[in-house]
């Protein structure tokens, strides 16, 4: 036993046991999982493993097919309905807020005008107040951006939609199609949120549209080593088109045009790929159904408050 | 019949009832009050209830056994409940965290905003009073249906412009510090990133397809749990 050598006491003579013994676990009780893998045989106890080298324990059919609904239900629609009742909203504010702003613009040029012909004081009063509402109503504008995020919050649910697209209707559902499609419904869809948060975090921050776009640009330009700014830190726009001709000479179609996409260029390579020949790009043109960012430019993310 | 259900008033008349309910939902609805900062909102999560807590998880698109619409026994399903309860554990209080915090940055970024725009209105307003009270002829006047000294008014609006400018400089010094809206973006965004990593567990997707997804998960929270302190 070693004496703590800061007290006059051994370790038997503190009054109060110095560690919490609520962090300490039960001794060697290891961990076990109820996992089913066939759908039949539901009481089978497993070992929780810890090895990063095997896969986890594989679904059954009846569990794809719970958590195919549960992901339909809990994580698209919900989202879904969240955006498209902010989009309404949204659409709603920034309709009130420009009419408000017509009329009051109207009203200070009529009262203007009639100030100039009555020489009235409460007219010149009200002609230098209307102005103030005007800008008041201007500043909201600015700064809840409510077009943008409109705009960003709709692009979300486009690419939702066409990330269901991986699931069959309904009619054509069987016992293999959660198996069969959850992976790739749930890689696409949270792909989509990934591009939105990103989106929606330029808008939270206050950035310009133009200056988010120079700063996924500068990021995209770093993490592949690319000179396509000036020395004064802006975008060279004739070497930014050399490089889309040059992504454009990859593309199979001749006459196309690529897009860039600026929201997907801040997630770096690992969320989505701008330039043809990368991972994803060629899993794409394995797999026909597969729908990677390069056609879906503009996914976006977020329920902010 | 419920007590919700019967008429509170049994004789209306239906174009004035109908006007006054639209009335009062378009004012609560409308943007300037249902959108408006809240004074002071708590910027720690304190977890209510267990009813409480599982409503608050379905209405953020959590999944939860007592409010999943289908009628699927949940015990049929145990790496769905073992996945449930290892979230519970492990993912949902930083989210709770996170999400409250987001809330509090975002209502004071607001809360500023507000005060700054709506001051310097009351000031424009006021100055404009002032100015426009000084130049009338000496004598009483009018404001509105208030009779007084020409010089009171303007005494009156000059000392409400000094109170009201004072104030609104007051709150915008207070809004610089501690960068609301930046943090409001960053715990909104990590809250985001909870709840995305929350669904791929659910779904075993990568990166948790593999036996060690508990751990990758906790990991992973880690991270974004120090990606927090980064940003203060």
């Amino acid at each position: 036993m070693v004496d703590n050598p800061n007290t006059d006491m051994d370790a038997t003579e503190y009054p109060n046991n110095p560690v919490d013994d609520e962090l300490i676990p039960e001794p060697l009780e290891i961990p076990v999982d109820e996992t089913t893998t066939d759908g039949t045989d539901r009481t089978v106890q497993q070992k929780r493993a810890r090895n990063a080298n095997i896969p986890a324990a594989p679904l059954d059919r009846k569990t794809a097919d719970l958590l195919l609904r549960m992901y339909l239900s809990r994580r698209i629609n919900y989202q879904t309905e969240f955006y498209q009742s902010r989009v309404r909203e949204f659409d709603d504010n920034s309709d009130l807020m420009f009419r408000l702003g017509a009329l009051v613009m109207s009203l200070s040029s009529l009262f203007a005008a009639l100030s100039l012909q009555a020489d009235s004081a409460v007219l010149r009063l009200i002609t230098a107040i209307l102005p103030a509402v005007a800008a008041l109503i201007a500043s909201f504008r600015q700064l809840y951006q409510w077009e943008r995020q409109a705009g960003i919050y709709r692009d979300t649910v486009l690419g939702l939609a066409e990330a269901q697209l991986t699931v069959p209707d309904k009619d054509l559902w069987n016992e293999s199609t959660g198996l069969d499609v959850y992976t790739e419904l749930v890689n696409q869809a949270e792909r989509v949120f990934q591009n939105e948060v990103s989106q929606w975090g330029q808008v939270a921050i206050g950035k310009p549209e133009e200056e988010a776009k120079q700063d996924a640009m500068r990021l995209f330009a770093e993490e592949y080593n690319l000179d396509i700014f000036n020395p004064d830190g802006t975008l060279d726009e004739s070497k930014l088109g050399q490089l889309q001709h040059i992504l454009g000479a990859g593309v199979g179609t001749p006459d196309s045009t690529i897009e860039i996409d600026y929201p997907a260029l801040t997630q770096g390579t690992g969320a989505t790929t701008l330039l043809p020949g990368d991972d994803e790009l060629d899993d794409f043109s394995a797999d026909a159904t597969a729908s990677p960012d390069i056609t879906d430019p503009n996914d976006p993310t977020s329920p902010a408050g | 019949m419920t007590a919700s259900d019967s008429p509170r008033f049994p004789f209306r008349i239906p174009f004035f009832s109908n006007f006054w309910e639209q009335l009062r939902q378009t004012y609560k609805s409308s943007f300037f009050i249902k959108r408006r900062p809240k004074w002071n909102i708590e910027k720690e999560y304190a977890r209510p209830d267990e009813d409480q807590y599982k409503q608050e998880l379905h209405w953020q698109g959590f999944i939860t056994e007592e409010y999943w619409a289908g009628d699927d026994d949940f015990n049929q399903f145990p790496l769905i409940k073992q996945d449930l309860s290892d979230l519970d554990e492990y993912l949902l209080p930083i989210f709770w965290e996170f999400n409250q915090k987001s809330k509090y940055y975002q209502n004071a970024f607001y809360k500023y905003q507000w005060i700054f725009m709506f001051g310097a209105f009351f000031t424009t307003i006021l100055a404009v009073l002032t100015g426009y009270y000084g130049g009338l002829p000496e004598g009483n006047v009018n404001f509105f249906f208030l009779v007084a000294d020409r010089d009171i008014y303007v005494n009156i609006f000059g000392f409400m412009t000094t109170i009201i400018s004072a104030v609104t400089t007051y709150y915008t010094v207070l809004s610089n510090q501690g960068e609301p809206r930046k943090r409001w973006a960053s715990y909104r965004r990590l809250a985001e990133e909870l709840r995305m990593l929350y669904f791929r567990y659910v779904s075993r997707v990568e990166p948790f397809h593999r036996a060690n997804r508990i751990d990758v998960l906790r990991r992973r929270v880690l991270e974004l749990r120090g990606q927090e302190k980064e940003n203060g």
